[in-house]
């Protein structure tokens, strides 16, 4: 039995390194994406059907994989990315790689449920296809991409129990090595109580960041 | 309202205006449209909104398109500013054609242009005075010159005080104030409303109205709004085009339009402003006399033609002592009078309407024989 303070002290810190770095990853690469699939399709800014068409596949077949498998997938990448394929570095990469589509798809939606009115007003007023997107589009869709944002964070520290396969260690690592794997019921319950208070923080603060950004009531 | 005028528009905001605004004449028609052509979708499925609309909108008036929903109304005033584009035809701007512009090109032309909406379309995320400065920050105006141009105009729509409010704590009314200060910033010389007073209240609407006739009148501004609402063109309008199923299908003053409206569809728009019989005259309305105190029943129309009051001596003296005034009433459209009398008289009296109309300064085409009204 490890110095349990220690350990789960150790166990946090590297689980909200994999989160953080990866969410960072995810947000700003996710929401380039999802701008490219909202102003890229039949009728968009920029209509590209096939190219539009092109990034949704791409983004439904990484959707699709089970996240152990694409972290073992994408094992020769994450060492053409980081130089290694073992620690925290090397599930940050698949982490980010589960994590951009996620999230583009749920910026998507917010960016897509933009009242079509402000654009046009937009458009009337002399804004360029650019203003649209930067004007309108971003700040009025802002208050739900970061409610979407909240929801990657928390699925992504669900995602990061698995990172113990390539060895990066986190609290979900500890869960399945000392609490399920030798049955030490008080390292499970200490584990799955701070997981639980991880994701209620993320959550609350998320949910505050929106309100406080939703100027619509 | 003559308080609207007096927060809003004074001597000295008009001449602020004008004296930024040097753009120069070159066409007498503020807005020209020539053989507009334009349809949705493809082959056989394809729908034709606008099916080759000749107009001509002059500088200084506000003109009204109305018509049903669908008629196209909305689709005509979206070439104007070119968010929707033509198929056919050309819609010419103050003599200029949008359509051979590019993008850069286009949204500059697009200043020249303000236009409202009928859900105000402000951004949520966006302050009152953010709001109105956006056409200015997007033509890349620095900071402190927006804010200098933000200020009269809020007071000229009223809402000073308002500035770092959001749109959401607005009403209805003030949202359309802050749309139209926003429409302004850029001093257009044209400004389009779609369907601007739509989803607001009757007192409301009478406000709004009565600042665009004071934006109207005072800094020269043309406005083409769009409406389904008889009562909006009558409030404010010169001139008004009536659009049926994609066709131009009555164009004029609006005073003669609503005085003698010649297409069907017309008719069918002003009936709910028209004063129809009460139940009780129409059920004891037939087409012949049944008995010898049955009367006559005279719709007399006022166009507006003339500019009289209709005396009463000439009823009375034409159609003899018992004649009855049953219904109508008279009111004014742009200063002219229009309206309606129903009234009852001896049977002996139909001999007579030729005098009748020479006496009230109408056309004999202006009464009609409605029946005779049954005594029970």
């Amino acid at each position: 039995m490890p110095d349990d303070l220690d350990l789960y002290l150790k166990a946090a810190w590297q689980t909200l390194q994999m989160v953080s770095v990866s969410a960072l990853v995810s947000a700003l690469l996710g929401l380039i994406l999802a701008l490219l699939l909202v102003s890229t399709g039949p009728g968009d800014l920029y209509p590209r059907p096939w190219f539009n068409r092109l990034l949704g596949w791409v983004v439904n077949i990484f959707r699709s994989v089970p996240f152990i498998i694409l972290l073992v997938v994408l094992l020769p990448f994450t060492r053409l990315v980081v130089g290694t394929t073992i620690g925290v570095w090397a599930a940050v990469v698949p982490l980010s790689v589960a994590g951009i589509p996620f999230f583009a798809r749920i910026a998507e939606v917010s960016l897509r449920e933009v009242d079509k009115g402000l654009i046009e007003a937009v458009q009337a007023m002399g804004g360029r296809r650019r203003d649209v997107l930067w004007q309108v589009l971003l700040p009025e869709a802002l208050p739900g991409i970061v409610s979407g944002l909240t929801i990657t964070l928390v699925s992504m520290i669900g995602s990061s129990a698995m990172a113990g396969a390539v060895g990066a260690g986190g609290l979900g690592d500890v869960a399945i090595r000392y609490g399920y794997q030798r049955f030490d019921t008080q390292v499970m319950v200490s584990v799955l109580a701070g997981l639980v208070l991880l994701v209620s923080l993320v959550q609350t603060a998320g949910d505050q960041l929106a309100r406080r950004l939703n100027k619509r009531r | 309202m003559n308080a609207l005028v007096d927060q809003g528009l004074t001597q000295k905001k008009a001449q602020w205006w004008q004296s930024e605004n040097v753009l120069p004449v070159t066409a007498a028609e503020q807005v020209e449209f020539i053989d507009v052509v334009r349809h949705y979708g493809h082959g056989g499925a394809a729908v034709q909104a606008l099916k080759g609309i000749n107009l001509g909108i002059r500088k200084g008036e506000i003109f009204g398109i109305i018509g049903r929903s669908g008629a196209g109304k909305s689709t005509l005033l979206r070439t104007i500013n070119r968010l929707e584009a033509p198929d056919q035809g050309r819609v010419l701007v103050d003599g200029q054609d949008l359509a051979g512009l590019n993008e850069r090109e286009l949204a500059i032309a697009r200043r020249r242009i303000g236009m409202i909406f009928q859900h105000f379309n402000l951004l949520s995320s966006r302050t009152v005075a953010e709001n109105i400065g956006l056409p200015l920050k997007i033509a890349g105006v620095d900071a402190a010159q927006i804010r200098s141009r933000v200020a009269p105009l809020l007071e000229l729509v009223g809402l000073s005080g308002k500035e770092d409010v959001y749109p959401a704590q607005l009403s209805g009314g003030q949202k359309q104030r802050v749309g139209i200060a926003r429409a302004l910033v850029h001093q257009p010389e044209l400004m389009l409303c779609d369907e601007a007073t739509s989803a607001l209240d009757p007192e409301t609407t009478q406000s709004i109205l009565a600042l665009l006739r004071d934006i109207n009148r005072q800094l020269g501004v043309t406005i083409v709004l769009i409406t389904h609402e008889m009562a909006v063109i009558r409030e404010i309008c010169d001139r008004v085009a009536v659009l049926e199923a994609g066709h131009l299908v009555e164009l004029g003053e609006v005073w003669q339009v609503f005085g003698a409206p010649q297409a069907a569809a017309t008719r069918a728009l002003l009936a709910p402003l028209a004063h129809d019989l009460p139940a009780d005259v129409q059920s004891r309305l037939h087409a012949q006399p049944a008995t010898a105190q049955d009367e006559l029943l005279l719709d007399v129309r006022l166009d507006g033609r003339n500019g009289r009051e209709p005396a009463l001596g000439p009823l009375v003296s034409a159609l003899g002592p018992s004649t009855r005034l049953l219904h109508g009433g008279v009111e004014r459209i742009q200063g002219r009078l229009q309206g309606r009398l129903v009234v009852a008289c001896a049977p002996q009296a139909q001999s007579k309407l030729a005098q009748l109309a020479r006496q009230l300064d109408i056309s004999e085409q202006q009464i009609h024989i409605l029946g005779f009204l049954h005594h029970a």
